[in-house]
């Protein structure tokens, strides 16, 4: 079964020396990148050490010891290790030489296709994943926010099914400087608003500084009902008073 | 989910759940031979069904050339069930104490207050909201009593 780190392609730019996998790279010395060069081009087969000798120092002249060669396909092995390739990737043959792991390294740019996706170096398919994520996240989102959206309307209608709303009209001022509103759809009697001037007077409240006169719909004619406030009713401060006149004995 | 929770959830409890409400009321009544004039003070607080109420007035008596001729304070707290149903806040006054002072017997704070300061009055009113969120009640159609503290309530229960 393929596991993540076996997708994981190390690309080697031989005109650089330099390989790079997920972002790390690493600087090959001369010898190191003929080597990696030439155990590329014979990727799943042995190189042997004459082979890898004649690549890296016989076009030179130079004569180097075994240990010379295990230094330069040490140097090779660390630096595919240290951009992270598996540990596999450039295997020991004793006595015969080295191989290459097939599929680990390349010297070609990544090309993407959708046909290929499987073959995809792993950063792409992170970057789908979590835009995938991302937009799963955003959906979960949108859901939970629509439906406190919706919770909070379901509320607010439930609460204003319970309360009517009122609304007061300005009708006008009277002499003493009192603004008077009526309830909307009721039609005051003219002298009403006097008489719960009046009354606001002779209870003392005018000189306390109430200055709005409110007159509630009463449908009979001995009732007054009325609202006397220091601030206009929709104020937080208005401090009404609820007035209640009632005029006769009514049978007491 | 939310919203179906949010169908169920008990808003008529919700309006009355532990709100406090101050009210300022002045009840005058014009008779034949006098003008009976109460300025009244009223504190609720609202509970689970149950809640509770003080009054305190003064009671002035005028007479026909509107003078004074007596003044009585009245001084009260009760205990009362409320309950929203059908749109209506139902109370039902379910016991009634005299705090040192009260003059007024239960047949005058009945007739020139309110009887909501005697036991067994049930009363039904309306709630009501001015376009500023101001919380009144009422008949239907007919605010009378405004609440201040944003709580809903008809005290005097007249009309």
């Amino acid at each position: 079964m393929a596991t993540e780190i076996d997708r994981r392609l190390v690309f080697f730019n031989p005109a650089r020396a330099e390989i790079s996998c997920e972002g790390k790279t690493a600087t090959l010395g001369e010898a190191a990148s003929a080597c990696l060069s030439l155990l590329l081009t014979h990727q799943g087969e042995i190189v042997d050490k004459q082979r890898i000798f004649e690549a890296c120092w016989g076009t030179r002249g130079i004569m180097v010891s075994n240990a010379s060669i295990r230094q330069v396909i040490t140097q090779v092995r660390r630096a595919l290790l240290s951009v992270g390739a598996p540990a596999d990737v450039l295997v020991t043959q004793p006595r015969q030489g080295y191989l290459l792991t097939p599929g680990c390294v390349t010297d070609r740019e990544p090309t993407v296709t959708l046909q290929d996706s499987n073959l995809l170096p792993v950063h792409i398919h992170k970057a789908e994943q979590a835009e995938s994520a991302l937009y799963s996240n955003r959906l979960i989102l949108i859901a939970v926010v629509t439906s406190l959206i919706l919770s909070v309307a379901i509320v607010w209608v439930r609460l204003h099914a319970i309360v009517e709303r009122v609304d007061y009209l300005a009708q006008g001022t009277l002499t003493s400087g009192l603004a008077v509103f009526t309830q909307a759809g009721y039609k005051s009697p003219p002298s009403e608003a006097h008489f719960v001037e009046n009354l606001a007077q002779k209870s003392g409240y005018l000189s306390e500084g109430f200055r709005y006169i409110y007159l509630n719909k009463t449908e009979l004619p001995e009732f007054t009902s009325a609202f006397i406030c220091k601030a206009p009713i929709n104020n937080s401060d208005s401090h009404c008073i609820s007035m209640m006149i009632v005029q006769g004995d009514h049978g007491y | 989910m939310l919203p179906l929770i949010a169908s169920f959830i008990p808003v008529n409890q919700m309006i009355l759940s532990a709100r406090t409400c101050h009210i300022s009321t002045l009840n005058v009544r014009e008779e034949t031979k006098q003008t009976v004039i109460t300025r009244g003070q009223w504190w609720l607080r609202f509970g689970d069904e149950k809640a509770h109420g003080l009054f305190y007035g003064r009671t002035s008596f005028l007479n026909s050339n509107g003078a004074i001729t007596r003044t009585l304070l009245s001084d009260r707290s009760f205990t009362f069930h409320a309950r929203l149903t059908n749109r209506l806040l139902e109370t039902k006054t379910i016991d009634v104490s005299r705090i040192s002072g009260d003059k007024l017997s239960d047949d005058e704070i009945e007739r020139w207050i309110s009887p909501a300061l005697v036991k067994g009055y049930t009363n039904h009113t309306m709630l009501f909201r001015t376009s500023g969120g101001s919380m009144l009640s009422g008949l239907p159609g007919r605010p009378a009593i405004k609440c201040d503290d944003t709580a809903f309530f008809s005290a005097s229960g007249q009309q």
